[in-house]
């Protein structure tokens, strides 16, 4: 459950955005890496890279922009995208 | 043009000389700084003198490629700096940068198009087995697992095997010293740390002080290296010396810590050669005092000039001469016997010489091309 | 025929290939037969004051060449492969060459694919090896497409082109017979067996494409071949956020290009329509590529 937390795009970190049909596609200058991203995944990112958000306001924000449900099987998702983009090193939270 | 086997020191020195370059001589030269890793460092150099617009465009072509490896070289560098000092965030002691990776870090001016092969930094020798196990933890493994190997660099080295990130590829060099513990020469590596500098925009990153930093080239590429990158490496003591000189206080200090250091020789030479390949500007006082330090006996300066003189040109079947081949193995030799005594020398390069034969020509990395 | 070999044997021989100018330098019997029969037809020269690679193709010194010739590639001294056999030295020249473009040459984005062209646009074949991409390569540029590169497609970060680098196509195995029949005038060099792709043989590069070596092209269409037996031809759309990983996959120098390289190939993603093609008949994969429509 969200604990709170506050997540970032991690320190150092550039990002370059392409959206083809649902998917984006996402290069980050500081390691060169490039990554293929889901539409919430993609949608996390873009967030954060707005702001520095908690986990429930994610939740509620990518409701009202993806227009889905803001139900458990949505935070389950923001959660997984968020343990997937912080093992790519790209977002990080307060300890 | 002067000799053909000059043009790249000329070029150098002088890079003025670029904007005059008929096609033939960038033909030379482009091959001759390629075989030396100093193509993107004249990339560099043409586009500040500003001439980089008039070249042909079959020169720009290499001159731009070469400049981008460089480029991501950099970035590579930037990147693995920060991965560092993340995977050492508990180390309580400094992680100092060395060579390249110091001169990218604190933005000196010879990492503007430079090659690199891996990343060295220096950690006080009591902390070594920790920063082994921290970077194990974040994805680096030794590299030589042979147990001679093993034994070659922990009992008689100044640093680890070398450890390769099993993800990037990224190779790091840890030293607790600048030269071997066998070496004729023992710098104090506490005096080194003495007087670190701490680089900008980084927590606990630092490289040695500018006078160390300088020392520390000249003895790598005087009293440590084989010379295989000689002119790539004078070039970097060349650069170092013309910007840090440009303060008086760095030549009246650069003698004496030579002398505190037991650097008196490799500065001697340093400073020698780089007046005569690069016209690196030295005060006179300056050059004496270091000839009155580190100049050796009349016998032995007049075969390393020889030698030098060739080992410092490009590699390149356009420079040699008859006397190359020799004055490289007398170098190779040398360079091992200021790492070790005798007893251990032969032993190792007779073991390095068998070694070779069954790991010759390491493929470059290129995914998938038709390659043999 | 022509004095290539003498020229070879010395002072070496200029050839311009695409944007490249190559100065070979080799003594091998083999190397002048490929030459004289796959190159005859591109701009040569006897002196030059600037070549984009200096090659020397020479069999290995020592007490070996007796019992086993073998052949070393050198680039300008620099030895980037183990040695040959000796036979191989000819399809040793065209992959050194490869090697050496993809390792050396960074103005250009260039992806491991066959590029084919017709009037004035081109499709990007990237595939793994197997995908029967070089045959399908083969077959199209003896039906009216014109070569690009059986290999290396180069995107010039400059003019945001596809540039030409036509030279001969390396088939393998069973292509060499299915080409030379689908394709009797077709110009094949002399067949190598036992390499480590088994057998190969190169086609020479049609001379339309010779001659128009120096006209890029927009690109159109990215096209993932995969010959299937007995399959009926397909053309399927593919997601381009998908083509866009695979391309830089395929890519040798996306990564060392970095931003740059990343905007390339998105360039390449937004111009192209992106499609799967599976095949089994070289007569059905030209009628499918003759009517590609042009993207939006």
């Amino acid at each position: 459950m969200p604990d709170g937390k506050h997540w970032r795009v991690s320190a150092g970190v550039g990002i370059i955005w392409r959206s083809w049909d649902s998917e984006s596609v996402v290069y980050e200058s500081f390691s060169g890496d490039i990554h293929s991203f889901d539409m919430v995944t993609g949608a996390v990112l873009k967030l954060l890279v707005q702001h520095t958000q908690d986990e429930t306001t994610l939740v509620n924000s990518i409701s009202r922009t993806l227009e889905i449900e803001p139900d458990h099987s949505l935070s389950l998702f923001v959660k997984q995208s968020l343990v997937r983009l912080s093992g790519l090193g790209l977002v990080e939270c307060d300890k | 043009m002067s000799n053909q086997s000059d043009l790249l020191a000329t070029c150098i020195s002088r890079p003025e000389q670029l904007c005059q370059l008929s096609l033939k001589e960038w033909d030379f030269l482009i091959r001759q700084a390629r075989r030396v890793s100093l193509l993107p460092r004249i990339a560099y150099l043409a586009h500040e003198t500003g001439c980089y617009q008039t070249l042909p465009a079959s020169v720009v072509m290499h001159l731009s490629s070469a400049w981008r490896v460089a480029d991501k070289q950099a970035k590579v560098v930037r990147f693995e700096i920060s991965n560092i000092e993340k995977a050492l965030k508990q180390l309580k002691s400094p992680v100092v940068l060395l060579k390249g990776a110091a001169y990218v870090a604190a933005d000196l001016p010879p990492a503007k198009g430079r090659i690199f092969s891996d990343i060295d930094f220096m950690v006080p020798k009591s902390d070594l087995e920790m920063v082994e196990r921290y970077m194990i933890r974040h994805g680096w493994m030794a590299t030589h697992h042979d147990e001679y190997d093993q034994r070659y660099y922990r009992q008689w080295m100044h640093e680890l095997p070398p450890m390769k990130h099993t993800g990037r590829g990224t190779v790091v060099d840890i030293h607790h010293a600048i030269l071997p513990e066998t070496a004729r020469l023992h710098p104090d590596s506490e005096k080194l740390l003495d007087n670190i500098q701490r680089v900008t925009g980084y927590e606990n990153i630092y490289t040695l002080s500018n006078i160390d930093i300088v020392l520390h080239s000249a003895t790598h590429l005087f009293h440590d290296g084989e010379l295989e990158n000689g002119l790539r490496d004078l070039v970097d003591l060349d650069a170092l010396l013309r910007h840090f000189g440009e303060e008086q206080k760095f030549w009246d200090e650069l003698v004496e810590r030579a002398a505190e250091l037991e650097l008196g020789r490799p500065l001697y030479y340093s400073l020698k050669y780089c007046s005569l390949v690069l016209n690196t500007p030295v005060p006179d006082v300056v050059t004496k005092a270091a000839e009155a330090l580190g100049k050796p006996p009349a016998v032995i300066s007049h075969l390393m000039d020889t030698s030098f003189k060739r080992a410092l040109k490009p590699d390149h079947s356009t420079c040699d001469d008859g006397f190359t081949p020799l004055a490289r193995w007398l170098l190779y030799i040398r360079s091992h016997y200021l790492r070790m005594p005798l007893y251990l020398l032969i032993p190792h390069l007779l073991r390095k010489a068998l070694k070779k034969h069954k790991t010759e020509a390491p493929l470059a990395a290129i995914p998938e091309i038709e390659k043999p | 025929m022509n004095d290539f070999s003498t020229q070879l044997g010395g002072r070496g021989l200029y050839i311009q290939t695409g944007p490249f100018c190559v100065h070979l330098q080799s003594s091998i019997a083999t190397v002048a037969d490929g030459i004289t029969q796959l190159y005859s037809e591109y701009p040569s020269f006897k002196e030059k004051d600037f070549a984009d690679f200096h090659i020397h193709l020479d069999t290995v010194a020592g007490i070996r060449r007796l019992i086993r010739p073998q052949v070393q590639f050198s680039f300008d001294g620099y030895i980037p492969f183990k040695p040959l056999p000796l036979d191989q030295a000819f399809p040793m020249f065209e992959w050194g060459l490869n090697w050496c473009v993809a390792n050396n040459i960074h103005e250009y984005l260039i992806i491991h694919a066959a590029v084919i062209e017709k009037n004035g646009v081109a499709a990007i074949l990237p595939a793994p090896p197997g995908s029967g991409k070089s045959t399908l390569c083969a077959a199209l540029v003896n039906r009216g497409w014109r070569l690009f590169s059986d290999e290396l497609a180069m995107f010039c970060l400059r003019t945001r082109m596809l540039v030409p680098l036509p030279r001969p196509v390396n088939l393998k195995n069973n292509s060499i017979n299915l080409i030379k029949n689908y394709a009797p005038e077709a110009i094949f060099g002399r067949e190598v067996s036992d390499t480590n792709k088994g057998t190969v043989a190169h086609m020479k590069a049609p001379t339309e494409s010779i001659l128009r070596a120096a006209e890029a092209a927009l690109p159109s269409w990215i096209i993932m071949p995969r010959y299937q037996e007995g399959a009926k031809p397909v053309l399927e759309s593919r997601p381009k956020a998908q083509t866009c990983m695979d391309l830089a996959q395929n890519s040798f120098n996306y990564s060392l290009l970095a931003e740059d390289g990343f905007l390339a190939i998105s360039e390449l993603i937004d111009k192209c329509d992106c499609y799967d093609f599976t095949y089994s008949q070289l007569d059905d994969a030209i009628k499918i590529f003759d009517d590609l429509e042009l993207p939006q």
